[in-house]
């Protein structure tokens, strides 16, 4: 193997993919697809905390991911059932649908 | 020049901008697959073998085949079908500030290099049995209390998802 | 005795509290009782208080009773303390004795009033705060009787409150005494930053010592504001020019209220303050100029009014005004005995004569106006003679007690020991003033007594002399009216009657003995001769006399077309008295309508619209626009909050990055160039 990626590359990889389910989030009118750019906004998070934790060579790094990867698949089932239960009532998944809670 | 890296890395983003920015939902999916698999490879080139099969196998293989479920049931229209934007001044706001955020995150970590020192990786370090060792002594409690959280959720969704409540 | 001397006021108030809260409930009987008990108990101590002070040698009569200490902030130090000296003794024995007297004749007067109860309360609690203020040992304990006096005035006269005018009445009185009381306030102000302290025993012997060092000349400016300042209190209480309006309105009360309040006793607590602070005034004489000017130009301006007035009650209440112009016309020429004295012949017979009228008022079944009354003296003998007896008195004909005091307050005016030339315009005032006075007190007499009766027949029906409680009041009274005066009469007279002592002067002369010795240093008092004096005196019986004449011609021999042809022949001059110089509308012009004005510009301007409308409501407007426009940030979508949640952490990356887009555009440009 050549030359290791420096963390800075890393880093700079997860910002970019924070950013980008960021800019998704606002973007987008799919309710799916924020659930969606959600997730991605979680894998940055991952992402960095492997890499720094292969560079500090401190294992809890990892931990903390694998207790993350169990929040996220929580998140994501009470989701995607408020979703549904939503669903039944509006019959749709754009969110511009969704406006009661607004002044 | 870790060509390992760059590959997935490419991949990993082109990914990314195709899943915030194709209008059908299915599409984004397989385009948020992509984000999720490429990640996965960079966990194994971290010394992180667990962690990526956890990845597969959760992300991959249940978040997103919740979604994708998810999607198919509901038959979302795209969304170009789905009417005039009401809030477009936002999302033009929220849009260029993430590019800010972007350029931020990014060029702030300027110089990590020197602050952050590459510690020697100790023999075994990502294993199963050195991770597991770890999961289950020096954190078992944050372990049991994800279980009660994923009790929860799942007595939630259940209730949730009914159809007589 | 001086341990006694805290029964005198607390006596009339126990017997308020006993009426006010328990009255209703216990009947008349019970009320009568405590109410006279009270004031009569209050009476006898104070003559057993005031024999022990004359057992006592004559430097040495004062009494000082130190109860409690009430105010203690640093320098101002005041406590609640009486002092009892000869003033103080004169005073509370007329306050407490005609007090009693009064109370005796309430009860047959009020019999069928069905407030009784709160009559007799309001009643001892005005007898309780006149005590005070007789008694206090400084201003302030004064002030608290002078204010309570006030109070109960206020109640008392619009005791009959269902009725408006009533109502009006009192408020009238409380609100002119109020502005007085706020000159007397300024008053006390002054005389702490000028002496340090309010008490009589702190402030007159400073002011005595600092003149005997020579640091205190006449006419000091801050003297003068001070002793000026505490007379417009007395203006606005002893009803003066120009806070007396309330007091002929005051006779909406009950007949023995006006008799007690309104002749005897409260309206007088302005002359016994100038009596008290005699020394300040002797001190300040341009303030005594001010005061014996006032005094004498209200004396005979109520006297004018008094002529043409038609109830019987408001000839009795201009009468009283002028008598009190007299009051002080006495004090303020220094003759400080002789007001005092004026003062306590006046409570006799202002007190018999409003008690008279009472009587008649009664028998008239209410009706007060003079042109239904005439020769009720047959039906109404003991209120008759009673009533003659005080008329002759305030008329000044010896040997009843007006002439006595009346008399020596004109002849020490006429010798006005600083202002000589002024001493005789007052005396011309005064003794017109005199003859006026004879003039309409007879004219009530014979429209009253004499003549026909002008009534209605059943009114003749029920015309009665009154009840022995009232009666033996009247008679009481009336003989007071008489021998009253020969406890100061004068020396001239003393030695031809066989080397008579002037009790009074003789007994008051040590409270002003300081102020005598200036006015014998400082005044110019020129020695008439005898026989001078003797002209004078005769003079002051021919005016008295002359009035007479003038009544009983009008009155008495011409009754039908005198009073008329005079009213057409000076109808200008008539019409402006008749209207008491239309001082009431020239007060509601320039006083109240401003005031109104004022009020309602703060209301509607100020208030409403400024800071209600402005302030509150336009605050609120402001607010409310503020919110229409910054609450469409919650629009519902949530890709707005997550929009919002960016520029949050845009801002906290910004806060602690610190970076400039110059930086962010360099290192873009280097890693383009980098990449290519």
């Amino acid at each position: 193997m050549g030359p290791m990626a420096s963390l800075t590359d890393y880093v700079i990889l997860s910002s970019i993919l924070f950013a980008l389910g960021a800019i998704g989030f606002v973007v987008r009118r799919n309710a799916l697809i924020l659930f969606m750019t959600v997730e991605m906004m979680l894998n940055a998070v991952n992402l960095m905390l492997v890499a720094f934790s292969k560079f500090r060579a401190d294992m809890a790094g990892q931990v903390m991911v694998f207790f993350i990867y169990a929040v996220a698949a929580a998140e994501v089932a009470v989701g995607l059932a408020i979703l549904i239960a939503l669903f039944r009532h509006v019959r749709s998944v754009d969110i511009t649908k969704y406006r009661l809670m607004k002044w | 020049m870790d060509i390992y890296f760059w590959i997935f890395a490419v991949i990993g983003v082109a990914a990314g901008i195709f899943t915030i920015s194709y209008k059908d939902a299915l599409p984004c999916a397989l385009g948020l697959l992509t984000v999720f698999m490429s990640l996965a490879a960079l966990y194994v080139h971290l010394h992180a073998p667990l962690v990526a099969i956890f990845q597969v196998a959760i992300y991959a293989g249940a978040i997103l085949v919740l979604v994708v479920f998810v999607i198919m049931l509901l038959m979302t229209p795209d969304e170009d079908q789905m009417g005039r934007q009401k809030n477009i001044g936002f999302r033009i706001m929220g849009f260029l500030l993430g590019l800010l955020m972007m350029c931020y995150l990014a060029i702030g970590v300027k110089g990590i290099d020197q602050l952050v020192h590459q510690e020697k990786l100790p023999k075994g370090f990502g294993d199963p049995h050195v991770f597991g060792d770890l999961l289950f002594r020096q954190y078992l409690l944050h372990f049991e209390v994800a279980s009660v959280l994923l009790l929860v959720a799942l007595i939630g969704g259940v209730y949730l998802a009914k159809k007589r409540l | 005795m001086e341990h006694l001397i805290f029964l005198i006021p607390l006596l009339p108030l126990l017997g308020f509290l006993l009426n006010g809260l328990l009255g209703k409930r216990l009947g008349k009987g019970f009320v009568s009782f405590v109410g006279c008990a009270s004031v009569g108990l209050a009476f006898w101590v104070a003559l057993l208080v005031v024999s022990a002070l004359i057992s006592r040698p004559p430097e040495d009569r004062q009494f000082v009773q130190h109860l409690w200490s009430w105010i203690a902030l640093g320098h101002f130090k005041v406590s609640v303390s009486f002092l009892v000296d000869q003033l103080s003794a004169v005073m509370i024995l007329i306050v407490t004795g005609v007090s009693f007297v009064i109370h005796i004749y309430s009860i047959g007067y009020m019999h069928d009033d069905e407030s009784y109860w709160r009559y007799f309360a309001y009643l001892n609690m005005f007898v309780f705060f006149m005590c005070m203020l007789v008694l206090g040992a400084n201003y302030l304990v004064m002030f608290v009787g002078w204010e309570g006096v006030g109070l109960a005035s206020y109640l008392l006269i619009g005791f009959w409150y269902q009725g408006i005018p009533n109502a009006d009445a009192g408020k009238k009185a409380f609100i002119v005494n109020r502005i007085g009381d706020f000159g007397f306030a300024l008053g006390m102000f002054m005389m702490f930053v000028t002496f340090g302290s309010l008490s009589y025993l702190q402030v007159f012997p400073k002011a005595y010592h600092l003149y005997e060092a020579g640091k205190l000349g006449l006419n000091n400016p801050a003297l003068i504001a001070i002793c000026l300042l505490l007379f417009v209190g007395a203006t606005g209480k002893s009803a003066q020019i120009p806070l007396y309006v309330w007091l002929p309105d005051a006779m909406a009360g009950p007949t023995p209220v006006s008799a007690l309040i309104h002749a005897a006793t409260m309206v007088t607590a302005g002359v016994y303050m100038v009596a008290r602070s005699n020394i300040l005034y002797t001190l300040a004489p341009t303030a005594l100029l001010v005061v014996a000017g006032i005094a004498a130009t209200t004396a005979l301006f109520a006297a004018t009014i008094g002529i043409l007035q038609n109830d019987i009650k408001k000839v009795l209440a201009y009468s009283t005004v002028s008598q009190l112009g007299y009051m002080f016309m006495g004090v303020g020429v220094t003759a400080y005995w002789a007001g005092i004295f004026h003062l306590m012949t006046h409570a006799f017979f202002k007190a018999c004569l409003f008690l008279c009228s009472g009587s008649v008022i009664h028998a008239m079944g209410g009706d007060q106006d003079m042109r239904h009354m005439g020769g009720l003296a047959k039906k109404m003998p003991i209120t008759y003679l009673t009533m003659l007896s005080a008329t002759l008195a305030i008329a000044g004909i010896p040997p009843f007690a007006g002439f006595f005091s009346k008399d020596e307050i004109l002849w020490r005016t006429f010798n006005f020991p600083f202002y000589p030339v002024a001493g005789k315009i007052y005396w011309a005032l005064g003794a017109i003033g005199a003859a006026i006075t004879a003039f309409y007190m007879f004219r009530l007499i014979f429209m009253t007594f004499h003549g026909k009766f002008r009534g209605t027949e059943e009114q003749w029906h029920h015309v009665h002399e009154s009840p022995m409680t009232m009666t033996i009041p009247l008679i009481i009274l009336g003989t007071l009216s008489l021998v009253g005066g020969w406890v100061g009469i004068s020396p001239l007279l003393g030695e031809k009657l066989g080397n008579v002592p002037n009790i009074l002067e003789n007994f008051l002369d040590p409270v002003f003995e300081h102020s005598a010795e200036i006015v014998a240093k400082y005044g110019h008092v020129t020695h008439y001769s005898h026989s001078f004096e003797w002209s004078m005196m005769g003079l002051s019986v021919l005016l008295a006399l002359t009035g007479f004449a003038a009544a009983f011609y009008i009155y008495m021999i011409r009754p039908e077309d005198a009073p008329k042809k005079l009213a057409e022949k000076f109808a200008g001059v008539y019409n402006l008295v008749y209207n008491k110089y239309y001082v009431d509308e020239i007060y509601y012009l320039c006083v109240v309508m401003p005031v109104y004005w004022g009020g309602m510009f703060f209301w509607k301007v100020v208030d409403a619209f400024i800071i209600d409308g402005l302030g509150v409501n336009g605050t609120a407007f402001l607010v409310k626009q503020g919110s229409a426009v910054s609450r469409e940030a919650h629009n519902g979508y949530i890709s707005t909050y997550g929009a919002f949640m960016l520029i949050g952490i845009v801002g906290i990356l910004w806060y602690f990055l610190h970076l400039s887009p110059h930086y962010i555009t360099d290192t873009l440009m280097g890693w383009l160039r980098a990449a290519f």
